[in-house]
């Protein structure tokens, strides 16, 4: 999968915030680090995108489902640790409503790549990349990028929201 | 009957290590997480579950207690040994006393002994293992309701590992926060 950067210079971040806002097939495994006040406790997720639609699956140390979230067009769906089907419209109500944790799901569909949504203030580092990010009420800080086929992508990010910290490394990203 | 035949394979060797590697499937059997670390293990119940790639994690039990740590969020939980090997395979090949079959059948499928838990409730609804030709596990997979599974493949396996006073316990470093359920 070829990507052309136009007329920024090869490599800059400018060239590729195009490429990879068209990106919209992609997978992902991560470590999820979930920080509140009454609980800590990280989770290994498998994240696949296929433009609005999306798989997110997320399993203990142990390889054991906790849960598996997924949308299909406007229907979004959650399959908890004890097998049992939740549907809901909105992603991050249902996530939080089942499991007290606040996971800007929508958002993080472009954040994860590194993608600012449009209004979202950005900082940037020495190489151009997104730093931070504050929007809907959230701080991002990227704190690590690795190189794949040319792009830049996150490897390590933070995320906090009132009293919600969550810690993203993403050790493998896969384009289709 | 396969129940006494994987009783009897199991009581074969009361302790071993391996390296392992850990391969998640969806239900349609596309692969999803993957991890890789070392086992080691001492009936009754002791063992200690170190994750190496691509983070990680430790689960160490002493027989009575278990420490399960990640660094990732700076945090050691200490969990009663029973509460914390529930639905993990660990009940099954860490145990001892054959009580805990009871919850279990246990059928063959070729290589693979099956073990399926009598209460359909539970989550984990299948493990199965397979064993070498000197009666190791070279294999065991978890299987859940929804059809997610987890296969564990052992490689470099020792049934004469070498074990230190410190192979089953764990010392929280400084600066960790310790969650301790007991």
């Amino acid at each position: 999968c070829a990507y052309k950067a136009e007329q920024a210079p090869a490599g800059s971040w400018q060239a590729q915030q195009n490429t990879l806002s068209q990106l919209h097939n992609w997978q992902l495994s991560a470590k999820l680090g979930i920080i509140t006040p009454d609980e800590r406790g990280s989770l290994s997720l498998f994240w696949r995108q296929n433009s609005n639609d999306y798989r997110m699956n997320l399993t203990n140390v142990v390889g054991k489902r906790v849960f598996d979230l997924s949308r299909n067009g406007q229907n979004v769906q959650l399959t908890d640790s004890k097998g049992k089907l939740h549907q809901a419209s909105n992603a991050r109500d249902l996530v939080l409503e089942l499991t007290g944790w606040d996971l800007p799901v929508e958002q993080l569909s472009y954040w994860i790549k590194g993608l600012p949504g449009v209004g979202d203030k950005v900082t940037y580092d020495a190489q151009q990349r997104p730093g931070t990010i504050s929007a809907h009420g959230w701080q991002l800080q990227y704190l690590g990028y690795t190189q794949i086929d040319g792009l830049w992508l996150p490897s390590r990010l933070n995320l906090t929201h009132n009293d919600t910290q969550l810690r993203l490394a993403i050790s493998q990203w896969e384009f289709k | 009957d396969a129940r006494s035949d994987l009783q009897q394979k199991l009581a074969s060797f009361n302790q071993f290590s391996a390296d392992f590697s850990q391969q998640v499937f969806d239900e349609q059997g596309k692969p999803m997480q993957t991890g890789k670390g070392t086992m080691q293990l001492a009936r009754p119940d002791q063992f200690r579950w170190h994750t190496v790639s691509p983070d990680e994690s430790l689960i160490v039990s002493n027989g009575k207690s278990v420490w399960m740590y990640d660094p990732f969020v700076e945090q050691v939980s200490i969990a009663p040994l029973e509460q914390a090997i529930q639905n993990t395979p660990f009940l099954l090949i860490a145990g001892r006393d054959g009580k805990r079959w009871q919850d279990y059948e246990v059928t063959r499928q070729g290589a693979d002994f099956i073990v399926a838990s009598k209460d359909p409730s539970e989550l984990i609804s299948q493990f199965s293992l397979r064993f070498d030709a000197r009666n190791r596990i070279e294999r065991f997979s978890v299987l859940e309701s929804g059809g997610q599974r987890s296969d564990f493949t052992l490689k470099n396996i020792n049934t004469q590992p070498k074990v230190s006073n410190t192979s089953f316990t764990f010392t929280p470093p400084k600066g960790v926060m310790v969650d301790d359920q007991r």
